[in-house]
């Protein structure tokens, strides 16, 4: 019991950053109806904007904790929001009109130059940080001696992903501009009819949507204290496979799906075998879209009109 | 009536425009004043759709020009054709259907920016017009019925406050009563606040015994321009779309 408490807590939180990746994936499917696969890479250049203004933090000889980590997650945030929007501007506008394969060619081609970028830029060597938040609590410490622990960094990651997840929420319920993306979602034509500056609105869902996953580089990194200019492949990958499951469009959809994956992923390696991980969270994808086509949460194609 | 030496609100020259290689518009002239009801009649796919999204640019117009208030606005990007609140009840009424009857509402309040009270006032007004959407407004759009739906994309359209308001067929598949209420409701606003209006109908009858004056559109041309009561006289008028021959 114990053990599996333990696990269900390391889930929550790796499912926590899959989810954050995944509102990116869910959002620009939701308004633009095009998987953005160079997603995966932004949330990696936004590990590494987080581990760039560290050090430089750092060197400058600041060492209060809470204010480094704050200004770390702003700039983080607003220098990867700043890569998604050119993204956009570069490889997916110019195609928006033209065939359906056009930008997720692009896309993938803009994945590869990213990946590759990184690496030139700051080489192909894993890049360690030493542990930036230390210590943790003791939950529960069981007769046969083995401990529940909730670590500091953990508890700060799922906090930081319930504020955001609210305040995006929010934004998306009750702005103008959430409005605005809910229009050109449900009809861009109409969108503009009314005034909505279509091509503004779908650079802002690029850039909070590379905000969000500049915030899950940065839990990445203070979770697992390294950041490697690969990882975006893979992380990538799970939050567009957590996006799918929770169903490709709906916002808590894709928070759930992270979430179950990131359970699944933990769970499996917990009590059956780390090697088989991600065939355990893929083959609960193709068995979830095998009945429910449309995932978890997401709507039916079929609207009454 | 209607002093025709006034600028028009509206005015088309010469306007051309296709989807692809089908050309849709072939070169129309049309102007409407202010303070008054246009009725534009025609058959299925004569250009009267293509008419008014050309005014806001979708698609581009080929050639020719539209004059807004005396402003060319042949090139303005859609969005800023909207805020200069000219407002449509477009084709399908394309309401939003996962947005609740109050957001479909605000969004066209959005399309001009416009004062927390005025946007009261707005909201006021439509409600007074259809009563039905108070009744409705937490509701999902997509939920609502057809003549809701209608009644929605009209109020839609008057919560940016237009200058110019363009019907596309507000009376498509609603009963006849339904129907009637919301030409009367137009005939309000143009009456008591003086909104000018452009209306596309099928049903010529009615929409030429609502309008000042009418246009008759062919094939992508304008082929008859006169005051209702003309139109409604004239023989080919009433062999074509009058008498039953409207699918003929």
């Amino acid at each position: 019991m114990d053990y599996f408490a333990q696990q269900l807590i390391n889930g929550l939180v790796l499912g926590s950053i899959y989810g954050l990746i995944a509102i990116g994936y869910t959002m620009v499917y939701g308004i633009v109806g095009m998987i953005n696969f160079a997603h995966g890479d932004i949330f990696m250049i936004g590990g590494f904007i987080a581990l760039i203004s560290f050090l430089i933090l750092v060197s400058f000889g600041l060492t209060f904790v809470p204010v480094i980590l704050l200004i770390v997650l702003l700039v983080a945030m607003l220098i990867t929001a700043l890569y998604g929007w050119t993204v956009e501007r570069i490889a997916y506008r110019p195609l928006r009109h033209s065939f359906r394969l056009a930008p997720m060619l692009s896309a993938i081609g803009m994945s590869f130059v990213l990946t590759n970028y990184s690496q030139i830029a700051q080489g192909a060597r894993v890049k360690p940080v030493p542990p930036i938040i230390t210590g943790g609590y003791t939950l529960h410490e069981g007769v046969d001696g083995f401990v529940v622990r909730l670590s500091n960094v953990q508890i700060i990651v799922v906090i930081t992903t319930i504020v955001l997840l609210a305040l995006f929420t929010w934004l998306v319920a009750r702005t103008r501009l959430g409005r605005d993306m809910r229009a050109c979602e449900q009809d861009q034509t109409m969108a503009s009819l009314l005034g909505v500056d279509v091509d503004r609105t779908i650079s802002m869902t690029f850039v909070i949507g590379a905000a969000l996953a500049a915030v899950a580089g940065m839990m990445y990194l203070l979770y697992y204290g390294q950041v490697d200019f690969f990882m975006g492949f893979v992380a990538g990958i799970k939050a567009f496979t957590a996006a799918v499951l929770g169903g490709i469009g709906s916002l808590p959809g894709a928070m759930l799906g992270g979430l179950l994956i990131g359970l699944i992923e933990t769970l499996w390696s917990a009590y059956f075998s780390v090697e088989y991980k991600d065939v355990a969270a893929f083959s609960i994808l193709i068995v979830v879209l095998i009945f429910m086509p449309t995932g978890l949460l997401g709507r039916p194609e079929v609207e009454k009109v | 009536m209607i002093a025709s030496s006034a600028t028009p609100l509206l005015e088309i020259r010469a306007l051309r425009a296709a989807y692809g290689k089908i050309e849709a518009l072939k070169g129309v002239d049309l102007a409407i004043n202010p303070g008054e009801i246009v009725a534009l009649i025609g058959a299925n796919g004569a250009g009267k759709s293509t008419l008014m999204m050309t005014v806001f640019g979708r698609p581009r117009a080929r050639s020719g020009q539209i004059l807004f208030d005396g402003n060319d606005i042949t090139d303005v990007p859609t969005h800023e054709i909207a805020r200069m609140r000219i407002a449509q009840s477009p084709e399908g009424r394309r309401i939003f259907p996962r947005m609740s009857v109050a957001e479909n509402l605000q969004m066209g309040a959005d399309a001009t920016d416009c004062s927390e009270a005025e946007r009261a006032a707005g909201m006021e007004r439509v409600l007074t017009l259809f009563p039905r959407l108070k009744e409705r407004m937490m509701q999902r759009g997509g939920t609502l019925s057809g003549g809701e739906q209608q009644m929605l994309a009209i109020g839609r359209a008057l919560m940016s406050r237009p200058r110019l308001l363009m019907l596309d067929e507000p009376s498509l598949g609603l009963a006849p009563l339904i129907a009637r209420q919301i030409f009367d409701a137009i005939r309000t606003l143009n009456r008591q606040d003086g909104l000018t209006v452009l209306i596309v109908e099928q049903n010529a009858n009615h929409a030429l015994r609502l309008a000042h004056r009418g246009y008759v559109m062919v094939n992508g041309l304008i082929t008859l321009e006169g005051t209702g009561a003309e139109l409604l006289q004239r023989p080919e008028i009433r062999a074509a779309y009058l008498e039953g021959g409207r699918h003929a």
